[in-house]
């Protein structure tokens, strides 16, 4: 019975619950695109710096990890390479033979690495050969050619074709210049990347540094990656003198910008709830001030204090989660919609490319998410009921009844 | 012959800090079984503050009130609305019933508080409605009534908790002269056939004639008392 006169008393002043209703569908569309905006944007930074950048985890020897010399190379990396190919959840790997050096045209010099790969590899892993802008990609084996970054080649003012120099220190410590020509631009999403970052082929970088033909860096993708943790904890397990990391510590900047966003939509989505928090306040106490007879009646006749209060918190908990199931429709749709269709964020895109991003966004919200923001709103309607439930309490039958 | 209200030496005073008001004084008053007896005075003559003080939603200032030999002062807030829900009927002047729910639900409302289990809720709402002869407005609500009919909903769920006594602050005061008269006939009939207790406030002439014992209060104090089928006063 407390359940039906608190469901009831919803419907008493239409308008007036109406209002709140609203307030909180919006409320709720607000939060969940917000958090789907938010998980779109750093959702797509992350499967792009996976992608197109770190891939799911990096095998390292330990000391090139801190020294990065290319003497600490990893050995019999040929078997490593084919045990690891061999994993099911493995979509790609790419061994790497790197230097650290510079890169000089007749009018300027830049600090670069080098990445020396396979075509073929670094296709699978990076994605490289879909991302030339100008110019080919790199021909297997084939020496003295270089692929830049596009940022890169504009700064310097590289030409396809250009001559550049790459100075670079071998296994030996001795300084080694040697010429290549540059044969394309390669563009990511990641500008600081495309600044930094030269390929040339695997076997004429190897040769330049004296090394055995082992790599300095083994880059895995995998198909799901929800097999991460199991694959890099099996990869660990068979290799315990290498360094596996997975992306988050290879690119540790990028997971603290994606825990940033995370945490800003987290804020708003508390300062939504305060909002909604304070109408639904509002909304139950004129309620309550409108019925002091009626509540004081209902104590004089025998209803006692924990019924009565019961009843409000009922009452405020069902009128907030009535709101619910449209306002989460209503997000499912737009979240659905702008998946598909994508937002385009054109005028700020300047802003969002220099962190990686791309402009356009596909928001996304899980399940888990969805629950999360209802679950919030319920503690929110719950918290926001012991107002109203306060003032019922307080009311004194025997003056609330005098007309 | 039971004793189910037994009040001694009662008075109230409110706002006795700021500008006291002395709503009732000294007041001794028995009240018994089966009585059928109207509370009458002027306006402002305390009749309301008494029957709040005996139905236990004022705390007296001074003085005792037994109901069936419990001094209902003694207890605290949450032991009073207990005491309430099981021993007393209150019918109010007006606006008596819950408006979102049916007449059905109104009188079934209190037995539910009293955790009466469903079957007997059903069979006792249909008897009580039917004695205040609204069987056919079970499901409607307090809205769709008129003034009389409301307060016979009153009445039917003043009885369902089956409490000591019912009592009544002016329960005419808002109907019309018809209305009035039929609330009374089934009040009086519930006294004589079933030997419910009333105690109604009143300053309606008509309604003083249908009492069978008149109380006079005058500025807070009780001027006469006067048993009327035996014309004999009982001091
Ligand atoms: N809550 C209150 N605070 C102050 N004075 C009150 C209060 N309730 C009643 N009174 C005063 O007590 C006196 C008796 O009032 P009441 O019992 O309502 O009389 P009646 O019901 O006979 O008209 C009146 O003078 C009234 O003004
Ligand atoms: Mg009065």
């Amino acid at each position: 019975m407390i359940f039906i006169i608190a469901w009831r008393n919803i419907w008493r002043n239409k308008s007036r619950s109406g209002v709140l209703i609203a307030s909180i569908i919006t409320g709720i569309c607000a939060g969940i695109i917000l958090t789907g905006i938010m998980m779109g944007m750093y959702g797509q930074r992350q499967d792009d710096a996976i992608r197109n950048e770190v891939s799911n985890f990096q095998i390292h020897t330990k000391e090139f990890k801190t020294d990065n010399d290319p003497r600490f190379e990893i050995q019999n990396s040929e078997s490593v390479l084919n045990i690891i190919s061999e994993y099911k959840e493995v979509r790609a790997l790419s061994g790497r033979v790197i230097a650290h050096g510079m890169i000089l045209t007749a009018g300027s010099s830049a600090g670069v690495k080098i990445n020396g790969v396979v075509p073929q590899d670094e296709a699978n892993t990076r994605g490289l050969n879909a991302k030339i802008t100008e110019g080919s990609y790199l021909e297997r084996d084939k020496h003295n050619q270089i692929l830049v970054g596009e940022k890169l080649a504009h700064k310097m003012q590289m030409k396809i074709k250009s001559r550049v120099v790459l100075t670079f220190e071998d296994i030996h410590d001795n300084v080694i210049s040697a010429s290549f020509r540059v044969c394309g631009f390669f563009k990511t999403t990641n500008p600081s990347f495309d600044e930094t970052v030269v390929y040339v082929s695997k076997k004429n970088l190897a040769e330049l540094l004296q090394t055995k033909n082992e790599v300095h860096e083994i880059a895995v993708l995998l198909k799901n990656k929800e097999d991460a943790e199991s694959v890099i904890s099996r990869t660990k397990k068979q290799f315990p003198d290498l360094l596996v990391e997975d992306w988050r510590e290879i690119a540790p900047e990028i997971g603290l910008m994606i825990d940033m966003g995370a945490g800003i939509s987290k804020v708003v989505i508390v300062l939504i709830l305060f909002a909604l928090a304070f109408g639904i306040i509002n909304t139950m106490l004129m309620a309550m001030l409108e019925r002091t007879y009626e509540i004081g009646m209902m104590i004089a006749l025998g209803m006692n204090k924990a019924k009565l209060f019961m009843l409000v918190v009922l009452e405020t908990v069902m009128l907030v989660m009535a709101g619910t199931p449209f306002g989460v429709l209503f997000s499912y749709l737009a979240v659905s919609f702008f998946y598909k269709h994508g937002i385009d964020l054109g005028q700020y895109s300047k802003g969002l490319e220099s962190f990686g991003m791309s402009h356009i966004i596909h928001p996304q919200v899980s399940l888990s998410q969805y629950m999360q923001i209802l679950f919030l709103v319920f503690i929110t309607a719950l918290i926001s009921s012991l107002f109203p439930a306060r003032k019922a309490l307080k009311v004194d039958p025997a003056e609330s009844i005098k007309k | 012959m039971k004793t189910v209200i037994e009040a001694h030496n009662l008075s109230k005073v409110f706002n006795p800090e700021t500008i006291p008001v002395r709503a009732i004084n000294g007041v001794d008053l028995f009240v018994e079984q089966g009585e059928f007896t109207a509370l009458v005075g002027p306006s402002g003559s305390g009749k309301t503050t008494l029957l709040n003080m005996l139905g236990g939603l004022y705390k007296p200032t001074t003085g005792n009130i037994l109901i069936n030999n419990v001094d209902i002062t003694k207890l605290s807030e949450n032991q009073l609305i207990e005491f309430r829900l099981h021993n007393i009927g209150f019918v109010f002047q007006s606006y008596n019933l819950i408006p979102v729910l049916s007449a059905k639900e109104n009188v079934e409302f209190i037995m539910l508080l009293q955790k009466i289990s469903k079957e007997k809720r059903e069979t006792r709402v249909a008897n009580l409605l039917r004695e205040v002869g609204l069987s056919d407005k079970m499901e409607v609500r307090p809205s769709q009534l008129s003034g009389g009919q409301q307060q016979r909903v009153a009445v039917a769920r003043a009885l369902a908790s089956k409490p000591q006594f019912i009592l009544a602050d002016e329960p005419t005061a808002n109907l019309d002269s018809k209305s009035a008269t039929n609330l009374l006939d089934i009040m009086d009939k519930l006294n004589r056939d079933e030997n419910i207790t009333f105690l109604f406030s009143t300053h309606d002439q008509r309604v003083i004639e249908r009492a069978r014992r008149v109380i006079t209060l005058v500025d807070g104090r009780i001027e006469s008392d006067v048993v009327i089928e035996t014309l004999e006063a009982v001091t």
